[in-house]
C-alpha cells in the first residue's frame, strides 16, 4: 500500500513504504558510503538497492569489500567502488563526493562517527549548515499511536542552550520529512521541578518562550515533564500538568546524551520498538547503522535518511 | 527474580509474629484498593492520614486493619518524622507501636514527598519540629536516601533493580556509590545474592568528553578495588550491552555484568524515571517504587502507577522494613 504523501507517517512500515514510493517516482537516493568494508552496512545497502530505495557508491578498501560481498553472497556488481585503503581518507572522499552533488546521503561504514562528523563540518566543504550536528532516533513503539522521536542520544553530549536550539531545528527537518506539520515536542524532565538544576530550568523556560512568542517557529514545545506526562494526557492531569503536548508528543527533547540514548534503547530492547536513526544539521543527512541493529532497523534507518534527503532536495529547489 | 509478584512469596516466608504497621499519607481511590489487597494478603495494618470521613470509609473496606491519624496540615514534617523513625503510629496514647513503613497515597504530592526526603537526607532540622530537636542538642542524624524501582522486564524474563528515578538528581561519584549501596540492600532482600550492577551510559568506551563514561569507569574501579560484597559493578555500559548477552558479545563487552545486569544505575533521575515510565505506561509492566535509606522505607508509587504497582510498592516496602538498610553518609 502506498501511503498518502501528505499524511504524516505514523508507523515504521509506512516509513519504508514511503521511501520505496519516492524511489519509484524517480527519487532513488544516492548514498556515499564512507569506509564501506563493513558487513552490516553492505548487507543493508544491498537490500536497499534491491528494493529500489538507494543507489550506493562505496568508498573504501576494494579487496575487503569484495571479500565481504563473497562471504555474504552479495552481488558486488551492483556497487560502484572507489578504492581507499585508509578509512579516514575514504570518509573524506565520500564526504567530498557528496559535497560535489554526487550523493544525497552520507553513510558511515567501518570508521568512527567522529571522523565523519569532522569531515562533514569541515570548512573545506559546503555541507555545514549550522554548528551542530545532532542525532534523531525515530521509534515505532508498540502501545503508542504514532512515531516517537528522541533527540539527541548520539552526538551532542551535554548541549548548551544554542546547541539545544539547533537540535530542535534539526529535528524539525526530520519532522518535515515525516510529513508532520507542527510537531509537538516535550522537554524531558523529572517528576518534581525541584529536582531540576536552576540553569537547566531557566534554559527550558527560555526555549519554550521562544516558541510561544514566535521567535522560533514550526513546533509546539513544552515541559519539562516526566515521560509519563508526555505520553498520556490522563496521567499528566494527575500531576496537575496541563500541556498542549501531553498525550500526543511527536518528539522528546532530552538534556543529556545518556538520558536520550538509554531511554530510547530501553524501548527498543524491552518493547521491541522499531528504530530508525539519522544525523541531521548538515546540508545532507548522515546515516549510521550499527552492528547490533536488526535488519528491519537498518532498513528503516536508510528509508528515513532517504526521506530526509528528498525533503532537503525539495526545500532547496 | 522473574516477576515482581515473587515479593509476595518472600513475604510469606518471613517470620511474622507481629503485624507490620504502615503509615499512609492521603490515600485516594487507587491507593485504597491497593491497601485493601495488602490487608487481605499480608500481615499488615495501617495508620492513615486523611479526613475522618475518608478514614471511616476506608475502615469499612479494610476492617480493623486501619487506624485513623486524622488530617495533618504539615505532611512534609510528618513524613520526615516517619522517615527518621521518630514517629510512632499511635495516637496520643501511643497505642499502635512503631512505624515499619510508609506509603505515599494519591493525594500526597510528589513535591511534598521530595521535600521531606530532601530534608531527611540533608540532616537539617525538620521545620516545625524545633520543640523536639533542641538547638543545643545533637544534630539530627543524616541518612542517605535513594529511590529504587523494581521493573519486570518481560522481554528478558527477569526483574531489574533500577536507581535512582526520584531522589538524587545528578549523582556524583560518591552519591552513586551510596546509591549502589542501597541497591545492594534491596537485592539482598529480594534474594539476589551476587548482584551484577551496570553503570549506564550512552556507550561502553571511556571518552574524556563524556563525563558520565569517565565517572562510571572510576566507580567501577573503586568497587573492584575495595570489594567487600559479592556484587560485580561495571561501567560504562550502554543499555543494550548491559542487558542483552548477544549484544554484549557482538560488541566485545566482557566481564560478569555485560549482558546479564541485575541492577541499572543511572547518571540522572531522567534516565531511570524515563525507563520506568516508558515500560509502565506503554507496556503496563509490573513494577514497584520505593525510597530506601530512611529508618522506614517509603512506598512511593507515581501518579501514573496502576493499582497493582501501588500494591507491589507497598509489598516491597514491607519486605524492606525487615532488612537493615545502610545509612551511608
Amino acid at each position: 500500500m502506498i501511503t498518502d504523501m501528505k499524511e504524516p507517517i505514523r508507523r515504521a512500515s509506512e516509513l519504508i513504504e514511503r521511501a520505496r514510493a519516492l524511489a519509484k517516482g524517480g527519487k532513488r537516493q544516492r548514498i556515499a558510503v564512507a569506509a564501506a568494508q563493513d558487513p552490516d552496512v553492505l548487507d543493508a545497502l544491498s537490500e536497499a538497492f534491491e528494493e529500489g530505495v538507494a543507489e550506493p557508491h562505496l568508498f573504501g578498501d576494494r579487496d575487503k569489500i569484495l571479500a565481504i560481498c563473497r562471504e555474504l553472497s552479495l552481488d558486488a556488481s551492483r556497487f560502484s567502488i572507489s578504492h581507499f585503503s585508509d578509512p579516514g581518507e575514504a570518509a573524506r572522499e565520500a564526504v567530498a563526493f557528496a559535497d560535489a552533488g554526487e550523493a544525497d546521503i552520507i553513510m558511515k561504514g567501518f570508521v568512527s562517527s567522529s571522523v565523519i562528523m569532522k569531515a562533514v563540518l569541515s570548512k573545506e566543504f559546503t555541507l555545514r549548515r549550522s554548528d551542530t550536528l545532532s542525532h534523531v532516533a525515530v521509534l515505532d513503539v508498540p502501545g503508542y499511536h504514532k512515531l516517537l522521536s528522541f533527540t539527541d542520544g548520539g552526538v551532542v553530549v551535554r548541549p548548551s542552550f544554542d546547541q539545544r536550539v539547533d537540535i530542535v531545528r534539526n529535528y524539525l527537518s526530520v519532522a518535515g520529512a515525516l510529513g508532520i506539520q507542527l510537531p509537538k515536542i516535550a522537554i524531558l524532565g523529572t517528576p518534581v521541578a525541584a529536582a531540576l538544576a536552576a540553569d537547566v530550568q531557566a534554559e527550558n523556560s527560555r526555549l519554550i518562550s521562544m516558541f510561544r512568542t514566535g521567535e522560533l517557529r514550526g513546533a509546539i514545545v513544552d515541559g519539562p515533564m516526566s515521560l509519563d506526562c508526555a505520553l498520556s494526557e490522563r496521567i499528566a492531569s494527575r500531576y496537575g500538568v496541563r500541556s498542549p503536548v501531553s498525550g500526543d508528543v511527536d518528539a522528546i527533547l532530552v538534556n543529556a546524551i545518556e538520558e536520550c540514548n538509554v531511554v530510547a534503547k530501553s524501548l527498543i530492547v524491552l518493547l521491541g520498538a522499531i528504530f530508525a536513526g539519522v544525523v541531521v544539521g548538515a546540508r545532507l543527512p548522515v546515516s549510521l547503522v550499527s552492528r547490533t541493529d536488526t535488519r528491519q532497523n537498518k532498513k528503516a534507518s536508510i528509508a528515513l535518511a532517504s526521506l530526509v534527503a528528498a525533503s532537503v532536495d525539495r526545500a532547496s529547489t | 527474580m522473574k516477576t515482581v509478584n515473587e515479593i509476595l512469596s518472600l513475604l510469606a516466608g518471613r517470620d511474622t509474629r507481629d503485624k507490620l504497621t504502615g503509615v499512609v499519607f492521603f490515600p485516594g481511590e487507587d491507593t485504597v484498593l491497593a491497601l485493601k489487597k495488602a490487608a487481605s494478603l499480608l500481615p499488615v495494618e495501617f495508620a492513615i492520614y486523611a479526613s475522618a470521613s475518608i478514614v471511616q470509609e476506608i475502615e469499612t473496606q479494610l476492617g480493623n486493619a486501619c487506624h485513623e491519624f486524622g488530617q495533618t496540615k504539615d505532611p512534609v514534617r510528618e513524613l520526615s518524622q516517619c522517615l527518621l523513625g521518630k514517629r510512632s503510629t499511635g495516637k496520643a496514647s501511643g497505642d499502635f507501636g512503631p512505624c515499619h513503613f510508609v506509603v505515599r497515597g494519591d493525594f500526597l504530592s510528589l513535591d511534598d514527598a521530595y521535600q521531606a526526603i530532601s530534608l531527611v537526607g540533608s540532616g537539617q532540622d525538620i521545620p516545625g519540629a524545633a520543640s523536639e530537636v533542641s538547638p543545643a542538642g545533637p544534630k539530627p542524624e543524616r541518612l542517605f536516601l535513594s529511590h529504587v524501582a523494581l521493573l519486570e522486564a518481560a522481554a528478558l524474563a527477569r526483574v531489574l533493580v533500577m536507581s535512582d528515578g526520584f531522589v538524587n538528581p545528578r549523582p556524583d561519584i560518591r552519591t552513586r556509590l551510596a546509591i549502589i549501596g542501597n541497591c545492594l540492600s534491596v537485592c539482598k532482600a529480594i534474594g539476589i545474592s551476587a548482584p551484577r550492577v551496570a553503570l549506564l551510559a550512552a556507550v561502553e568506551q571511556v571518552y574524556p568528553g563524556m563525563p558520565v563514561t569517565v565517572e562510571s569507569a572510576e566507580i567501577a574501579n573503586i568497587c573492584k578495588a575495595g570489594k567487600t560484597t559479592r556484587a560485580h559493578v561495571d561501567g560504562p555500559l550502554s543499555f543494550d550491552v548491559a542487558l542483552v548477552e548477544q549484544v554484549a558479545k557482538e560488541k566485545g563487552a566482557t566481564g560478569e555484568v555485560a549482558g546479564n545486569a541485575d541492577v541499572l544505575v543511572g547518571s540522572s533521575i531522567e534516565v531511570i524515571n524515563g525507563i520506568y515510565m516508558a515500560q509502565t505506561v506503554l507496556a503496563g509492566a509490573n513494577a514497584a517504587s520505593v525510597v530506601v535509606g530512611g529508618k522506614a522505607p517509603l512506598a512511593l508509587p507515581f501518579p501514573s502507577d496502576c493499582v497493582d504497582n501501588i500494591f507491589f510498592s507497598i509489598c516491597l516496602a514491607c519486605l524492606l522494613s525487615s532488612h537493615d538498610l545502610p545509612s551511608v553518609a
